[in-house]
């Protein structure tokens, strides 16, 4: 263990508050809520802490462990993983505040916080790994623990959310493992901070490298939520518990992009392939997020297929850092850079609001919870600041790294001297870029209308009733002190969000601009106007005319119109990995598996027949005989033996050998015993196997004897 | 000094032939202190032969190439030590867990016997001692399998008796055929064929021995002699199907590394068609044995199958003829056994207080018996490979010998395919915890009783967990140790 101990501290304390808020919470829950906050906030502390020192200092703070695994645990804490250890250490002492509250009335509460601990440990290390070994390590201890916190409330729905989480989870772990496998290999190390020049003097075969990508793609890709494997997100997010969604989607999903960015920005360094793959897969995931988020009429399914869309904008930016020559690749760094920042942030307070109106109301759909936030001017500002936010309206944080990534992109057509395929491809980017923020204002003004300003068409008096009582003093601090980074953030960029993008740039080998980059000139505010007046025609045309309708009593509702066959998981992931797949496989498996039995079986009843067949050679009538012989054989191939198992006796019977009144009396009662089929047939193998054993013997004597 | 070698494997067996003649009749106490004292002993005396240097003992003469000898070296020393210790555990779980099955002297006296067999086959100097220990080993285990007596343990006892004699006979004949072309049959590292002899006749010899290595490949559960374990495991009493798992294959898998590097040698081997053919049908296994466990119902055959799929994970990792190969599937017998101990006698647990078999009805357990079901989850996950268990060590190990091996196409495949075995893996595991820790927001709450067994029972689930986990953080002492017996090899 050589290196600065704190780091290790960061990952291992909440691995042990884990375990102590356990055994707390077995004698007292109160006390165990209360251990839990101090011990995320003592996290967070010390994360500062050492980041602080790790800004002032060159030489960001490593740690190795060797020997660990078998291999060793690398840690280190340099501009961009001290910016997420804080953000990870921030949300979770913001959601576990807010968890005093939500989580009061539930059951299990004591795994909730036990898993969250663990989730907290697995997330830091996976941020701070400086080893793609200890990068999997975490990764894995964060995605299993996860599981549980996503599960909890147990609902049929819940649990089958759940199990697409972990599917993707189990999937995802072991891409990655291979794809390190192949990198491992090709590269001769796992270290991240020297795979850029491993890559850069690879001479092997780009394939394989191309190979490995995909796999860790789908490892890193399948966390974040990127298309086409954000499945398990929308589902994930409604059932889970608040402060949980607000985990996976601004802290777990974000694990994933920094694997991503590893490949991209240090494997993948300017290569222009990767980054179109990059790009196109970011694009899709963009749109398609934004259209989900806008049919969907779930407050929380919104807020999930919303994280798909900026995830997309994400990987938009970490495609322009690929594509974009060195000179303007920064302007993509940074807002790759400071777009995870805030999306992080945004999602913290939308979910926290959320959960808000969850605790209340126990619902989550839009009918059903519109109106709640009417006469709730706490909730309303919380609500605003996380919009106006994800809209990208000046002044507050989502405009600026919104308007990193479009100049990026504008940046990149300039460069294009005349009319070509890759340059129409770049102007429509740009198109759906803002076509995608403007769905981004259209279902976000959706659900503000539908929260905030109409009235509940079904029971508006439980509405305003709950006005004063909704919130506690505790969360209610919690959800204005995250609404409230927002606008800080945003309103001065170069005083806090430019210095954030210039400490974590490193990482991705970014530089400072060539030029400064003004955000409050008139050209650059005229530029956030489309998205915002296409947001609201969007809103006017779609959303008021085709996503409402008026129900039998004439009231106005908002309906699901989204195509029930266009759904990635229920119709393409789940038949082919559930049915299909093994079908096939275990028909295969069976086969292989039953060869020798079938061989020997196929001999011995051979072998009786040619008996017989001696035996009545010389009789007459031996024609039907051996016809009855063939049918024997035919009737013991197909012998079906079943076992029953009645009142703790156990028997074995030949339902071809039993009268067929038996046999329609047990198939009647088939389901009151616990029956299996026995495959009878091996006791013969032996004297087969035995004479095939002497026949080699013979034959290896006599060769013996030749030679 | 060198007859103290005799102690580990005389004692329990004297000790299980006297058991009977005792009289302890139904006092059951009596039994557990005596079978306990005995195999504490064993393990006693495991500790002092292993630490008292290379001891060899040379016992009594066939013919005069073929003799009984005993040795030890780190090989053996790495195999008394696990499964002394593996036994151990198993003992004190078995005294509680043998009351729900009754005739309790035969299956202890069989029970003994069989640890001192098994002493005997890890301390076997020779091809012609591995033989022997390797038939009498079929023969003992034989009455632990049809424990219960019902058609379905008999038949499954026939069929466990015709794959092993079938396995065995093979492996007679690579025996018969080493005494003509080696030079000697006593185990030397690197190999004993005699290459002025072998010259010209290298095909034969390589037939031979991969029909040792399907021979000796039965106990291990290899393709295509595996079909005894899936119908055997079920029948059998969890504690011995837990040993017959954890144990018994490595044995099987013992003596594939005896023939494997210390008789044919691994130059002789090396680069031929039968590696490649030993690769492609241990890679078969892996697929087929976690497929078929995906798709089992039964939890104790499922288990069985599963270990179909993880002991070719060894073989594998041993016909890739590598340092790192040769490292990996050292280390996944040690996990390995300790894994499939901690799944068989949990799931035993499980049916001795509930008595339900199917993984369907297991929903809910965790709450009733949250230890035993926490054992199984960290065993689970360790199977699966999820660090910071120990599984992943050395399926870390195996795939990476794999990729990096002499053949990268079918090495890279291989490697794919112990992934997809693990994707199976979880598939068929964490359904059943995920089951009984999570079993609905419906779950009947109010009559949930806790059913934990007795700490008899518990305990050795948790000390192996915690071996589980503990290994998985820090392997690098047993690795040094593979490493010592590795460094001899290659």
């Amino acid at each position: 263990m050589i290196g600065h101990h704190g780091l290790l501290f960061i990952v291992v304390w909440p691995i042990i508050a884990a375990f102590i808020c356990y055994l707390i919470g077995r004698r007292s829950k109160d006390i165990r809520d209360y251990f839990a906050c101090f011990a995320v906030l003592l996290e967070l502390f010390v994360v500062l802490i050492i980041a602080a020192s790790a800004a002032n200092n060159s030489n960001p703070p490593v740690f190795e462990w060797f020997g660990f695994m078998g291999y060793k645990i690398h840690l280190k804490m340099d501009g961009f993983r001290a910016i997420y250890a804080i953000i990870t250490a921030f949300m979770w002492a913001m959601t576990t505040l807010f968890s005093r509250e939500y989580f009061a009335h539930y059951r299990n509460r004591n795994r909730y916080y036990f898993f969250s601990m663990l989730t907290l440990g697995g997330t830091m290390g996976t941020f701070l790994s400086a080893d793609l070994v200890t990068t999997f390590l975490f990764f894995e201890i964060m995605s299993f623990s996860s599981y549980v916190m996503v599960v909890h409330d147990e609902r049929p729905a819940t649990i089958k959310a759940a199990n697409t989480y972990m599917a993707v989870a189990v999937i995802g772990g072991l891409a990655l493992i291979f794809g390190i496998f192949i990198i491992s290999n090709l590269f001769g190390t796992t270290e991240i901070s020297a795979l850029f020049e491993a890559a850069r003097n690879f001479e092997g075969n780009k394939t394989m490298l191309y190979v490995a990508a995909a796999f860790l793609l789908v490892g890193f890709g399948g966390k974040a939520g990127m298309y086409p494997i954000h499945i398990w997100l929308p589902n994930a997010h409604p059932v889970a518990p608040a402060p949980a969604s607000a985990l996976l989607s601004g802290v777990l999903t974000k694990t994933g992009i920094f694997g991503i960015i590893i490949m991209s920005a240090l494997i993948f360094y300017q290569d222009y392939n990767w980054g179109m793959a990059m790009l196109i897969l970011g694009v899709a995931g963009m749109f398609t997020g934004a259209l989900l988020a806008l049919f969907s009429i779930d407050l929380k399914r919104t807020f999930a297929c919303s994280s798909v869309s900026q995830i997309g904008f994400i990987m938009v930016g970490i495609g322009m850092q690929c594509v974009l020559s060195a000179k303007y690749a920064p302007l993509a760094i940074q807002g790759t850079m400071l777009h995870m920042v805030n999306h992080s942030l945004i999602k913290l307070v939308l979910f926290l609001v959320a959960g808000v109106v969850y605790v209340n109301l126990h619902e989550l759909d839009l009918n059903k919870v519109r109106g709640f936030g009417r006469g709730k001017p706490l909730l309303t500002f919380s609500f605003l600041m996380g919009a106006l936010s994800i809209i990208g309206i000046p002044l507050w944080s989502g405009y600026i790294s919104k308007k990193l990534l479009q100049k990026s992109i504008a940046y990149h057509i300039e460069s294009f001297a005349d009319y070509s395929i890759i340059s129409t491809f770049f102007q429509s980017l740009e198109g759906i870029f803002i076509l995608t923020g403007g769905l981004t204002t259209a279902y976000m003004i959706k659900i503000f209308i539908c929260l905030f300003l109409e009235k509940n068409q079904f029971d508006d008096a439980k509405m305003t009733l709950l006005n004063k009582k909704y919130i506690a003093t505790g969360s209610a601090a919690v959800l204005v002190f995250s609404a409230l980074t927002l606008p800080i953030l945003g309103f001065r960029p170069s005083a806090l969000m430019i210095p954030i993008a210039k400490f974590g740039q490193n990482f991705m080998l970014g530089t400072d601009f060539y030029t400064n980059v003004s955000f409050f000139d008139a050209p650059t505010l005229l530029g956030a106007l489309p998205s915002l007046a296409i947001g609201i025609i969007v809103y006017i045309l779609i959303v008021r005319c085709c996503l409402m309708a008026k129900d039998e009593k004439g009231r106005s509702i908002y309906v699901n119109r989204w195509p029930a066959w266009i759904d990635i998981e229920e119709k393409i992931y789940r038949p082919l990995l559930m049915v299909i797949l093994p079908f096939i496989c275990a028909m295969l498996a069976r086969t292989i598996g039953s060869i020798v039995s079938g061989v020997s079986m196929v001999g011995y009843k051979i072998f009786v027949i040619i008996k017989k067949f001696w035996r009545i050679k010389l009789q007459r009538d031996w024609v039907s005989e051996k016809m009855k012989d063939i049918n024997g054989f035919f009737n013991t191939m197909t012998a079906r033996m079943i076992e029953l198992e009645e009142g703790g006796k156990r028997y074995i019977i030949n339902l071809n050998n039993q009268p067929k009144k038996i046999m329609k009396d047990i198939s009647g009662h088939l389901e009151d015993y616990k029956i299996r089929t026995v495959f009878s047939t091996l006791g013969y193998s032996l004297k087969l196997c035995l004479a095939g054993a002497a026949i080699v013997l013979l034959i290896v004597v006599l060769y013996l004897g030749a030679s | 000094m060198n007859f103290l070698i005799l102690m580990p494997i005389l004692f329990p067996i004297l000790a299980g032939l006297i058991l009977p003649l005792l009289k302890l009749g139904n006092d059951r106490e009596k039994r557990q202190k005596y079978v306990g004292a005995v195999v504490s002993l064993t393990v006693l005396s495991v500790s002092i032969v292993i630490s008292a240097g290379d001891l060899s003992l040379r016992l009594f003469q066939v013919t005069n190439s073929v003799y009984m000898l005993l040795a030890i070296d780190d090989l053996s020393r790495f195999f008394l030590v696990l499964i002394a210790l593996l036994w151990l555990l198993v003992t004190f779980y078995t005294f509680e867990y043998i009351k729900h099955e009754g005739k309790d002297v035969r299956f202890f006296s069989f029970f003994l016997m069989t640890l001192g067999v098994i002493m005997g086959l890890c301390m076997a100097g020779n091809f012609f001692t591995v033989y022997l220990f390797y038939e009498l080993m079929t023969l003992i285990t034989y009455p632990l399998v049809v424990h219960s007596e019902t058609p379905a343990a008999m038949k499954a006892g026939t069929r466990y008796l015709a794959y092993s004699f079938v396995g065995a006979s093979l492996a007679l004949i690579g025996f018969i055929f080493v005494g003509h072309f080696g030079l000697t049959i006593n185990f030397t590292p690197g190999g004993v064929l005699d290459p002025a002899m072998v010259a010209g006749h290298d095909n034969l010899l390589l037939v031979i021995f991969l029909l040792t290595f399907i021979g000796f490949g039965c106990k291990a559960g290899m393709w295509p002699l595996h079909a005894w374990l899936p119908v055997a495991h079920p029948v059998a009493p969890a504690p011995a199907s837990a040993l017959l798992s954890g144990v018994i294959t490595k044995a099987g898998v013992l003596a594939i590394i005896r023939a494997t590097f210390y008789i044919f040698g691994m130059d002789f081997i090396y680069g031929s068609w039968v590696q490649i053919t030993l690769m492609c049908m241990t890679l078969l296994t892996v697929f087929m044995g976690s497929m078929l466990a995906y798709k089992e119902k039964l939890l104790k055959r499922r288990l069985a199958y599963s270990t179909v799929s993880q002991v070719s994970y060894i073989l594998f990792g041993f016909t890739i003829l590598s340092f790192l190969g040769f490292e990996g599937a050292m280390l996944h017998i040690v996990f390995h056994a300790i894994i499939k101990n901690i799944l068989f006698l949990a799931a035993g647990a499980v049916i001795y207080m509930t008595h339900q078999t199917y993984v369907y009805e297991l929903k809910g357990v965790g709450k009733s018996m949250p230890i035993t079901m926490w054992c199984f989850t960290i065993a689970s996950v360790a199977l699966v490979g999820i660090p910071p268990t120990a599984g992943v060590i050395s399926k870390w190990s195996l795939a990476m010998a794999g990729i990096m091996s002499s053949y990268p196409l079918l090495g890279t495949i291989g490697a794919g395919v112990l992934l997809v075995s693990a994707l199976l893996t979880a598939g068929y595991l964490i359904s059943i915890f995920a089951n009984a820790f999570f079993p609905g927001a419906d779950f009947d709450y109010k009559n949930l009783k806790n059913t934990e067994p007795v700490k008899l029972m518990t305990v050795p689930l948790i000390i192996l967990s915690v071996c589980c986990i503990f290994f998985g953080m820090f392997p690098t002492p047993l690795m040094n140790f593979i490493d010592r017996i590795a460094f001899a090899l290659f």
